[in-house]
C-alpha cells in the first residue's frame, strides 16, 4: 500500500524535480527574457486554474475573475510599498494604512511580499463571497453578464479611488520582489489545491450539479454550496496571481486588468479543456508560447494585431470543432507513471475512479 | 406517510396541476398513472421540492415540506429517480453512487458503506461497471445506477419517475423484478409510469391523473378491471402501448 502511495507520487514527483532543474539552470543563466517568459507563464497557468476551478468545474461562466486579480495587484502593492515611498506617492492615504509596509525580509526571502499577498487574497476572498452569495445563484448567461458587471465595477472603483490607487495614473514603484521560486510555489500550491478539490466529496458536486443540475438537486445537492466553493477559492488565486503580477511587473494601472486578459484566460482555459487540471496548464503553455511568437511576427511584419486575430480564430476553432478542448474533463494520468501498466492501462479507465469505493 | 392536499402548480400561464390531492401510507408502493402532460412528473418534482407549488400542502411524516428546499427534502427522508434517468454522464458509476449520499452526514459513513453494498448487491452489473464512466453504459444499466443512486440516501420514500422509459422488454421486465423487489424489502415508493400494465402487477394502489386533477383512484386490481382505465389505458383487448 505506501509502496503504491509512494509510486503514485512519483510521476509528479519527477515532473517537479525536473522543472525545478529546469528553472535553476535559467536562474543561473541570467536570460532576462526567457525568464520573464517564465514568469509570465506560471502566473497565467494560475489564472487559468483558478477560473477552471470557477468555472470549468462549477459550469457556472464568471467573467469576473480579473476584476479578483486587479484588486489582488493593488491591495499588495499598496501594503509591500515602503513608508518612505507612500508618503511621497500616495501622500493621502488613511493613517492606518500608510504605517504598513510588509517590505520585511527574513534573511533573503521578503516575507512581507509574502504576507501582503496572502493579506490581500484573504480579503479578496471576503469580497469574492459576498458577491457569491448573491451571483452563483443565477446561471448560464445570466452569471456571465451580472459577473462582468463585476469586473466593471472594480475597474470603475480603481480608477476612482485614487487616494489608494493614484486613479488612472501608473501605479509603479512596486517592489520587485516576483521571481521565478515565487511563481513556482505558487503554481504547486494552486495545482495541489485544485487538484484536491477536483477529487474531494464537494468536486464531485461541482462537477454533478454542472452536469445535471436537476438532478444533483433531486438527490440532495445544495448547488449554491459547491459554487461559492469553487468562486471563492477561484478569487483567492486569482489575487495570488495578481499580487504575483504586480511585484514583477511593478507598473500598471486599472486599464491593464480588463477584457483582454479575461478573453485571453478564457482562451487557455477552453482550449485546455473546461474541468481538467492538466489541460489548463497545457492551455496556458500553448497560448502563452504562441503569443510569444506571435508577437515576433507582428514586429517582424509590422501587422499589428495579428495574435489577436489568431487567438480569436484558434477559440472559433476550437469550440466549433472540438468543443471539449484538448482534454475534457480527462487528466493527464502522471500518477500512474511509474505503476505497472503504467500511462497506457490508465487509458482504459476513467483515472479519477476511486479506490476505497 | 405522505400527504398531498389540493396541489397547485404552474408553469408561467400553464396550470400544470389543479387540485391534485394523494397519499401514500408506509410500506405501501403507490403508482401514478396518466398519459403525456398529465402533470405525472410535475407532482414528483413538486413533492421533492424541485418545483414550487402555487397552492395546496404536502407534509411528509408529520412535517410540512410544501416549501422545504430540495436538499431538505432528500435529508427528511424522500429521494427522488428524475424521469429519463439523468445520471452524471462524466462521473464513474462508484461516484454517481456516491454523491447519492451527499445529503447524509459525515458520521453515517459506515452506513453509507452498508448502503453501497446493497445497491451492488440489487444490481450486480453496477459492481463490475463501478470504474467506468456513467456516460457509457446502456440505457438500462443507466437506469439501475439512477435507481441505485437515488436508494443511497437511504430514503424512507422512494420517488420513481419512469423508469421503464425508452428500455428493451426485457430491461423493463428486469427493473420491474427489482421494483418488487424493493416493495417486498418495505420500501415505500411512489411510482410514475406510463406502462401501466407493469405499474398494475407491482402496485397496491394507484391514482390515474388527467390535465392536471386526479380523475380515479383505488386498489390496483379494482382499477385494472375499470371500463374506464381499460379503454384509455390499457388498449382495447388489453394491450399496453
Amino acid at each position: 500500500m505506501t509502496g503504491d502511495r509512494l509510486r503514485r507520487a512519483g510521476g509528479p514527483g519527477a515532473v517537479i524535480l525536473l522543472v525545478s532543474a529546469g528553472l535553476a539552470v535559467l536562474e543561473a543563466s541570467g536570460q532576462a527574457f526567457w525568464q520573464g517568459l517564465a514568469i509570465n507563464l506560471g502566473i497565467f497557468t494560475i489564472l487559468t486554474l483558478a477560473l477552471n476551478l470557477t468555472s470549468g468545474f462549477t459550469g457556472v461562466f464568471s467573467l469576473g475573475q480579473i476584476g479578483f486579480m486587479a484588486l489582488g495587484a493593488y491591495v499588495s502593492a499598496i501594503l509591500t510599498l515602503p513608508v518612505g515611498l507612500k508618503d511621497a506617492y500616495l501622500s493621502d492615504l488613511p493613517d492606518w494604512l500608510a504605517g504598513v509596509h510588509l517590505d520585511q525580509m527574513a534573511g533573503p526571502v521578503p516575507i512581507g511580499f509574502l504576507g501582503a499577498t496572502v493579506v490581500a487574497a484573504l480579503l479578496v476572498t471576503a469580497i469574492a463571497w459576498l458577491v457569491g452569495r448573491v451571483l452563483m445563484r443565477l446561471s448560464g448567461h445570466f452569471v456571465a453578464v451580472a459577473t462582468l458587471g463585476f469586473l466593471v465595477i472594480v475597474r470603475v472603483v480603481l480608477f476612482n479611488a485614487d487616494t489608494f490607487t493614484r486613479g488612472s495614473r501608473t501605479f509603479s514603484n512596486v517592489t520587485p520582489n516576483t521571481n521565478l521560486w515565487w511563481v513556482w510555489i505558487w503554481l504547486l500550491v494552486v495545482v495541489y489545491v485544485v487538484w484536491r478539490v477536483k477529487r474531494s466529496p464537494v468536486g464531485r458536486e461541482m462537477l454533478a450539479q454542472r452536469e445535471d443540475r436537476l438532478a444533483a438537486q433531486a438527490i440532495g445537492v445544495r448547488v449554491l454550496d459547491p459554487r461559492l466553493v469553487a468562486f471563492v477559492i477561484g478569487a483567492f488565486f486569482s489575487s495570488v496571481a495578481g499580487s504575483l503580477y504586480a511585484h514583477f511587473i511593478t507598473s500598471f494601472s486599472p486599464t491593464v486588468f480588463y477584457f483582454d486578459l479575461t478573453f485571453r484566460v478564457i482562451t487557455m482555459l477552453v482550449i485546455g479543456g473546461m474541468g481538467s487540471v492538466s489541460g489548463s496548464i497545457l492551455g496556458a503553455i500553448g497560448i502563452v508560447g504562441l503569443t510569444e511568437v506571435l508577437r515576433r511576427v507582428e514586429d517582424a511584419t509590422l501587422l499589428y494585431g495579428l495574435s489577436q486575430i489568431v487567438l480569436a480564430v484558434i477559440f472559433i476553432v476550437v469550440i466549433t470543432v472540438r468543443r471539449d478542448g484538448l482534454l475534457g474533463q480527462r487528466e493527464i494520468p502522471l500518477d500512474r507513471l511509474f505503476l505497472r501498466g503504467g500511462l497506457r492501462r490508465a487509458a482504459a479507465t476513467v483515472p479519477e475512479a476511486d479506490q476505497r469505493l | 406517510m405522505l400527504e398531498v392536499v389540493d396541489l397547485h402548480v404552474r408553469y408561467g400561464a400553464i396550470r400544470a396541476l389543479q387540485g391534485v390531492s394523494l397519499r401514500v401510507a408506509e410500506g405501501e408502493l403507490v403508482a401514478l398513472i396518466g398519459s403525456n402532460g398529465a402533470g405525472k412528473t410535475t407532482t414528483l418534482r413538486t413533492i421533492s421540492g424541485l418545483l414550487r407549488p402555487t397552492q395546496g400542502s404536502i407534509t411528509f411524516e408529520g412535517v410540512d415540506i410544501t416549501r422545504a428546499a430540495s436538499d431538505r427534502i432528500v435529508s427528511l427522508g424522500i429521494s427522488h429517480c428524475p424521469e429519463g434517468r439523468r445520471i452524471f454522464g462524466g462521473l464513474t458509476v462508484a461516484e454517481n453512487l456516491r454523491l447519492g449520499a451527499v445529503s447524509r452526514p459525515r458520521s453515517e459513513a459506515a452506513a453509507v458503506a452498508e448502503d453501497l453494498a446493497m445497491v451492488l448487491e440489487l444490481f450486480p452489473l453496477l459492481r463490475e461497471r463501478r470504474d467506468q464512466a456513467g456516460g457509457t453504459l446502456s440505457g438500462g444499466e443507466q437506469q439501475m445506477l439512477a435507481i441505485g443512486r437515488a436508494l443511497m440516501s437511504r430514503p424512507r420514500l422512494l420517488l420513481l419517475d419512469e423508469p421503464s422509459l425508452g428500455l428493451a422488454p426485457l430491461m423493463v421486465e428486469r427493473i420491474f423484478a427489482t421494483i418488487a423487489q424493493l416493495k417486498e424489502r418495505g420500501r415505500t415508493i411512489l411510482l410514475v409510469e406510463q406502462n401501466v400494465h407493469h405499474a398494475f402487477d407491482v402496485a397496491d394502489r394507484a391514482y390515474v391523473l388527467e390535465t392536471g386533477r386526479i380523475t380515479l383512484d383505488g386498489p390496483a386490481g379494482v382499477l385494472r378491471s375499470d371500463p374506464k382505465v381499460e379503454q384509455s389505458y390499457l388498449g382495447v383487448g388489453g394491450v399496453a402501448l
